[in-house]
């Protein structure tokens, strides 16, 4: 990984204008000298699984097609040509898709018209990525994706689409548990075997063996079927529920049929029409419940169906999940850099979470979004459980957080009772002097209460902690000289409707940012910001008063300590006292 | 604790140093342009608007009227603050800038992390004479901006980086 970044910073060193840090593997070539190997087709089986799902694809514009056609009688069969050219369509992908897995790199080619060709050295491999839809599984076939975790946007994914089912096991192997010495004197890239931010026991130092096929795995976790019940509580139907209203109300407005017409609804209008408004609303809202819960229920079942989580001797964690599209991610643990631990209120008030990896090359963006998911929504103690057998300690689960004072106690409350106060009066003025309905105003302060509880328990859940490791100069990194102790870990937590707690390896900080509003600046409050490579780039420390939050700047860029000036000397106040003492956050007290 | 949270900082509170530099002074003119230019745009709309009597905004005047004096308080206090505020270094092993005006930011990088150096001359910032330089690291969030440094210190802080960075070992992530 040593090589992107010397050829980005020569590119800066030449002018270093435009945005030339492109893919970092997408112009490597394969090494000339390696055995060659030949080129591979995806499997046989794709040959049908490729033209139905095309025709799937285009079922909208078939229809369309064989209706013009059979209207025209006399012209030619529009929709026979149509079926032909998508069912040609699926078979060219085939045809045109060659890959081939050499010593040092993963090489695809593909395309028809405009030709493509992928390489990913192997060096840079970082996740892979099987999934299968429903008729895959049925040929036992496999999609294969490859993650480089390039933060590049516009950077494609290598995929592998269509492999069979039996090979994608041993593949996952050879390219996640690599022997690192043998590619790197073939790359003639110096592959530095680092072990950043070691979490978990496995911080040896040797890098593990290259694994056998069929070797043995942990279970971590496996889904308990109890857990669906967490589902309606993550309130996820409400989305599929608004796909599908769009979904229908498009149909509606395409085909021109008037609603009212049908006789279901027509006889449901007539129902609501003669019965009491608050009867509507009650019946409305029970109804809205069930579909909700229901379609929450269905959705959890179809992502977390045959949910397992193992741990391969290698160092990857392995997710496998679906009901019908299975899926399994494969997380390499020396790019894991943390957890993410994410409560909404609903599903907090039934005690239940879920967890995510805080990994480099996992972005929580687009269609990898789902990679990260180390554990579905489910009860808490075995959320907590995965996080102490992930990070390996118990430690960074119940360590208690320092709180961050009354003058960020004060802006919660003035933030959650400032805007919803502010709208009760203006309403209020506008119903005593423009005679508006006293209602909204009404409303609106009844609102009051609810902001009151939400900014307390926003506070309440505020907190943050940075745990040194405690086993001292055995687990430092070597190999990385600049890093500090390996195993010192940021807790940060926040947040109320959806409360967050993040662990966050230190040593994967890579920069920090101190950020001071206006309204921030009168209350001698930062918001702490660690930036990393890492998951969502960001982890923020919300509204720590200012000595504590230079203090934990220092810990977690130790370049920021001669920086910070003033308050060393003969000042009592308890965050400065701790900057002495070895800037030890966790015994700021509360 | 009330008292001492919302009393103003006293000189025995820890704090940040300000970073050595400042940008050049052409800058206040540089962000003075662009905000007016923005102003201007605005303006020239909600003008279009009234003689076209459109239906938004509406109180074309009053509305007019208040744009105008939010411009003008704007342009009178944005640029000389943000000069006083934005500042930048190089020290032995970070880069480290301050920004903003109402919100302020300081943001730290090691050496060691940055990957990427970019140097950027906008149009207006051409009339200047005066480059924005980014500087990366491997996070997606967190670039260091530096914006109106003179054309040569510029030039002559992207070969020190770009030096430093070099010099130092690893991936930065």
């Amino acid at each position: 990984m040593s090589d992107p970044i010397r050829q980005n910073i020569e590119t800066a060193d030449l002018g270093g204008t435009g945005d030339e840090t492109g893919p970092p593997a997408a112009d490597q070539q394969p090494d000339a000298t390696a055995p060659e190997q030949p080129w591979r087709r995806l499997a046989n089986g794709m040959l049908l699984v490729e033209p139905v799902r095309e025709l799937i694809k285009f079922i909208p514009m078939l229809v369309v097609l064989i209706f013009a056609g059979r209207a025209g009688e006399s012209g030619p069969p529009w929709g026979l040509i149509g079926t032909v050219a998508v069912i040609a369509l699926g078979i060219s992908r085939w045809l045109t898709t060659r890959y081939r897995i050499t010593p040092t790199v993963v090489e695809v080619r593909r395309g028809l018209l405009q030709r493509k060709h992928l390489t990913v050295p192997r060096d840079r491999i970082r996740t892979v990525d099987v999934s299968a839809h429903p008729l895959q599984r049925v040929l036992h076939l496999v999609k294969v994706e490859i993650g480089t975790g390039t933060s590049h946007q516009r950077a494609e994914a290598l995929k592998l689409d269509g492999l069979p089912a039996a090979t994608a096991g041993p593949l996952r192997a050879e390219l996640l548990h690599r022997v690192p010495a043998a590619v790197g004197s073939n790359t003639g890239v110096p592959v530095v075997v680092k072990r950043q931010a070691s979490i978990g026991p496995a911080v040896t130092g040797d890098e593990p063996p290259p694994a056998p096929d069929g070797e043995p795995e942990t279970e971590l976790l496996r889904l308990n079927p109890r857990w669906i019940w967490y589902a309606p509580a993550t309130l996820s139907g409400v989305l599929t529920g608004a796909v599908i209203i769009g979904f229908g109300w498009r149909i509606i407005n395409e085909t021109s049929i008037d609603p009212t017409q049908l006789s279901a609804v027509h006889h449901t209008l007539r129902y609501l029409q003669g019965t009491p408004l608050w009867v509507d609303l009650l019946q409305g809202t029970a109804v809205g419940l069930t579909v909700v819960s229901l379609l929450s229920l269905a959705g959890y079942v179809l992502s977390y169906w045959g949910y397992r989580l193992t741990r391969h001797p290698g160092g990857t964690l392995q997710v496998s999940r679906g009901l019908l599209t299975t899926r399994a991610t494969s997380i390499e643990e020396r790019r894991l850099r943390g957890v993410h631990r994410v409560e909404p209120l609903l599903l907090r008030l039934v005690g239940g979470a879920r967890l995510q990896a805080i990994a480099t090359g996992l972005r929580q963006r687009g269609s990898e979004r789902g990679s990260s998911l180390l554990v579905p929504p489910a009860p808490l103690r075995a959320v907590t459980g995965i996080e102490s057998e992930v990070l390996g300690s118990a430690e960074f689960g119940d360590a208690t957080l320092a709180e961050h004072g009354p003058a960020a106690r004060r802006r919660r409350y003035t933030r959650a009772l400032g805007v919803s106060a502010t709208v009760a009066v203006v309403l209020l003025a506008l119903s005593w002097f423009a005679h508006w309905p006293i209602l909204p105003a009404l409303l609106a302060m009844a609102v009051l209460p609810i902001a009151a509880l939400l900014a307390r328990d926003r506070y309440r859940n505020l907190g943050h902690a940075i745990i040194r490791d405690a086993s001292g100069p055995a687990t430092q990194d070597l190999d990385n000289p600049i890093g500090n102790a390996v195993g010192d870990m940021l807790i940060t937590r926040m947040g109320s409707l959806l409360r967050r707690r993040s662990v966050l390896a230190v040593p994967g900080v890579i920069g920090v940012t101190l950020h001071q509003s206006f309204f921030q600046r009168r209350s001698g409050l930062l918001t702490v910001i660690a930036t990393t490579a890492a998951g969502a780039q960001r982890y923020e420390i919300p509204d720590v008063p200012q000595p504590a939050a230079l203090a934990l700047a220092a810990q977690l860029v130790p370049e920021s300590a001669h920086l910070i000036i003033g308050g060393q000397i003969g000042d009592a106040g308890p965050a400065t006292a701790l900057l002495r003492d070895g800037l030890d956050l966790s015994r700021l007290p509360a | 604790m009330d008292t001492a949270a919302s009393a103003p900082m006293t000189d025995r509170e820890p704090s940040l140093r300000p970073p050595a530099n400042q940008v050049s002074p052409r800058a206040i003119w540089y962000w003075f342009s662009r905000a007016a230019a923005g102003w201007l745009v605005f303006c020239t709309l909600q003008i279009v608007s009234w003689v076209l009597d459109w239906p938004i905004p509406p109180w074309h005047p009053q509305v007019l009227t208040v744009t105008v004096l939010v411009a003008i308080a704007h342009l009178a206090v944005m640029p000389r603050l943000r000069y006083r505020v934005h500042r930048w270094e190089l020290t032995d092993d970070a880069v480290y800038t301050r920004a903003g005006w109402l919100t302020q930011e300081w943001r730290i990088a090691p050496v060691t992390r940055i990957q990427t150096v970019d140097s950027e001359r906008g149009p207006i910032g051409r009339m200047f004479h005066l480059t924005k330089v980014t500087v990366t690291t491997a996070s997606a969030a967190g670039p260091l901006v530096i914006d109106g440094l003179d054309e040569q210190v510029a030039a002559g802080f992207a070969t020190e980086v770009t030096a430093a960075a070099q010099a130092s070992r690893g991936d930065a992530t």
